[in-house]
């Protein structure tokens, strides 16, 4: 079984950017990268489950260990970025700080967040295996539409391609 | 097999693991040379005089405590910083009454009974983590079984078995006896020829009957050889109705497309292979072990700002956090254990190369739920005693208290331990909502969850204000490019900690990083 599954993930590891529907390849890649690095999370990643259906879910909180499920921009920043940038987008500060998304002027420019989203920096791990080009789309566009942002050109799937 | 088809070594290993059992995973493991024993070597000597040479400390968990243990030792002048009140970073324990406030303000009061805790960070000490445990012994601290491996703990899959939790042993059995049978038929049908000679043929056939508990005409079958390992419908016992009652084998390919083997991997992994412990009272008694040693050097709450080498020495600047007054402390040399993910936020004038690194390297979200229940259920109706149940809800595991057997009253576990996307989910939650959704999960395993459940404590890595994440996500790419750099004396300053070693997250990693680099430090101030 394993070695079933260790070719299918070597194939999908040399693709740069699968497609946003290809949710089994998105997986077996997370799952690859984690368990090359550190053990302790093969007890996490070792389990994948069919995506429950929206309707159920409509946050789409929790619908798999590998990849984030949040159907909009507002559930992918409640979902996750609220984790460490607060519900308010206030940012917080202790030892170190997580830097305020409100009324935040670099991201006037959406390149700017949607590569922060992509890469990370610093202590910030990057979203790229986990978030679709739809959903990086839909979070920068939120942000930069909320918490007293105002800039609300659209931001594209395809722009984000671009910046893979 | 065309080359890029190869299997990785980590997936042969898996994969051998996985249908042999762990020893033989160990053996192919030592002759790859993967599972050599720690490099702690017994008690660092730090010989010659330093000379009132002095050293600042910034942090004072295990790496930082450890330092400054051994370099008072040698001679040094040693001052140590830590941004909390307590000693210990990571390595931490919340019992009742302890208030902890995360990121963002929630505040959590911890209402466990006497003598019930959650450790939110480390809570497992592997036998090779032979650093770790010297220095447990040196300081007192007393340890007893961490119980990795639980027969009669659950494996759950939300689409497995319908959903109802199987038994580790049951699904153990079944796999090996599968596989086993698997196997055997494919050597008695020769098309195994090319890889198992004739002479080996049969020795091939006596160990899967062996290892898979399979009959004499190689069927893992219903019976008493599959019962004895999988588990009795009705269990031996005494008296003229003492006779057990075989359990039913399920059609061969049940086990393997419930996938819930894939928790029985875990325990063949050389980190989590027995014998583990923990320390008795819970995981900080290792960091008050330490602070009994080193407790008066340690400068607490002081948030450092910025730090600023010169020719001559090392200055910190800081802020104390309960007062708000500034300050600077100085020495000869810095040794640095503040996590990256805070590190690579502050001002520190060194070169690029390790300027590089410290911004490199992601952190991991983790978080782990203590739930307090009225009474132990999990011993008293399901005959779990410590071990761990695994589950591919958001959850992930449930970790059953290693210690207290037979109490009455309360009982505390381990009610979720997630990393990945789930743990940044959780994370994202307020405290309360995370704990009564670990409830909701967890009754999906555990139905009393739902009468027995009193309250709990939830500790999302992110929101720790003075770590800001889990541990150092190193790529292998990060590694190849920045490890070094990170780990190389820059003038005045080295670096020590979990990330400053191969062992991520593992308190034997910050160890052996801070021996590494004190042993380093020394020879450097040896030498004038």
């Amino acid at each position: 079984m394993m070695f079933f599954f260790e070719k299918k993930n070597q194939k999908t590891s040399i693709r740069l950017a699968p497609p946003s529907g290809e949710r089994s390849a998105q997986r077996l890649k997370v799952f690859c990268f984690f368990s090359s690095e550190k053990k302790l999370l093969l007890a996490c990643l070792l389990f994948w489950v069919p995506i429950p259906a929206q309707a159920q879910n409509p946050a789409g909180l929790f619908g798999s260990p590998s990849h984030y499920t949040e159907p909009t921009g507002g559930a992918v920043y409640r979902g996750i970025c609220a984790g460490c940038h607060m519900p308010a987008g206030q940012g917080a500060s202790g030892a170190g700080a997580y830097p305020a998304l409100a009324q935040n002027p670099r991201l006037a420019v959406a390149a700017y967040p949607i590569l922060r989203v992509l890469r990370g920096k610093g202590a910030m791990p990057g979203f790229a295996g986990t978030l679709s080009n739809q959903q990086i789309a839909d979070v920068v566009a939120f942000i930069r539409q909320n918490f007293g942002n105002a800039d609300p050109d659209p931001v594209t799937p395809d722009e984000v391609q671009s910046l893979r | 097999m065309p080359p890029d088809a190869a299997p990785t070594r980590r997936a042969l290993l898996a994969g051998i693991g996985a249908v042999a059992g762990g020893s033989a995973l160990y053996l192919a493991m030592t002759s790859l040379g993967l599972a050599a024993e720690s490099t702690y070597a017994g008690p660092i000597r730090l010989e010659g005089d330093p000379k009132g040479a002095s050293v600042l400390i910034l942090g004072a968990g295990v790496a930082g405590m450890a330092a400054a243990m051994e370099l008072r030792q040698a001679g040094y002048a040693v001052t140590v910083l830590d941004y909390n009140a307590r000693p210990g970073g990571r390595t931490w324990t919340i019992r009742g009454g302890d208030r902890y406030e995360e990121l963002g303000g929630a505040v959590q009061d911890c209402r466990f009974g006497p003598g019930l805790y959650i450790n939110p960070g480390p809570w497992r000490l592997p036998y090779h983590h032979r650093g770790m445990l010297d220095y447990c012994k040196r300081l007192g601290v007393a340890l007893e079984p961490f119980i990795q491996v639980n027969h009669n703990a659950y494996i759950h899959g939300r689409s497995a078995y319908g959903g109802k939790p199987q038994r580790y042993r049951t699904i153990q059995a079944d796999f090996h006896g599968t596989t086993a049978e698997l196997l055997a038929k494919a050597v008695n049908a020769d098309t195994l020829d090319q890889l198992v000679s004739k002479d080996d043929r049969e020795a091939l056939l006596a160990s899967l009957r062996s290892f898979g508990g399979l009959d004499a005409d190689y069927r893992y079958r219903t019976g008493y050889s599959s019962s004895s390992r999988r588990g009795w419908d009705k269990p031996p016992g005494g008296g003229p109705d003492g006779a057990p009652v075989v359990s039913q084998v399920g059609a061969s390919s049940d086990v393997l497309k419930s996938g819930l083997w894939r928790a029985l991997v875990i325990a063949q992994d050389y980190d989590y292979q027995t014998t583990l412990f923990q320390p008795v009272g819970g995981m900080d008694m290792i960091a008050r072990g330490f602070a009994r040693v080193v407790g008066d050097l340690i400068r607490p709450s002081t948030k450092v700002t910025a730090i600023r080498q010169d020719d001559h020495g090392v200055t910190a600047i800081w802020t104390d956090v309960k007062t708000g007054a500034a300050g600077q402390s100085r020495a000869d040399w810095c040794l640095c254990t503040i996590p990256l993910s805070v590190l690579s936020q502050i001002e520190m004038n060194v070169g690029a190369p390790m300027a590089s690194a410290i911004a490199a390297v992601p952190y991991a979200a983790g978080l782990k739920i203590g739930l307090q229940f009225k009474r132990r259920f999990w011993e008293q109706d399901d005959g779990i005693y410590g071990g761990i149940s695994y589950t591919d809800l958001p959850i992930n595991q449930i970790g059953y208290p290693n210690t207290g057997y037979f109490a009455d009253g309360p009982g505390v576990l381990l009610g979720a331990y997630p990393f990945g996307p789930y743990a940044f989910e959780f994370t994202a939650l307020p405290p309360k909502e995370r704990i009564r959704k670990a409830v909701e999960f967890g009754t999906q395993i555990h139905p009393q969850y739902a009468a027995e459940f009193e309250h709990g404590v939830a500790v999302g890595w992110h929101r720790v204000p003075g770590n800001l994440g889990c541990f150092g996500l190193w790529s292998q790419e990060a590694r190849r490019t920045h490890y070094q750099n990170l780990c190389a004396l820059d003038g005045r300053i080295l670096l020590a900690g979990e990330h400053a070693s191969y062992i991520p997250a593992w308190q034997e990693g910050a160890l052996l990083s801070a021996l590494d680099a004190i042993g380093r430090l020394h020879q450097r101030v040896m030498q004038g």
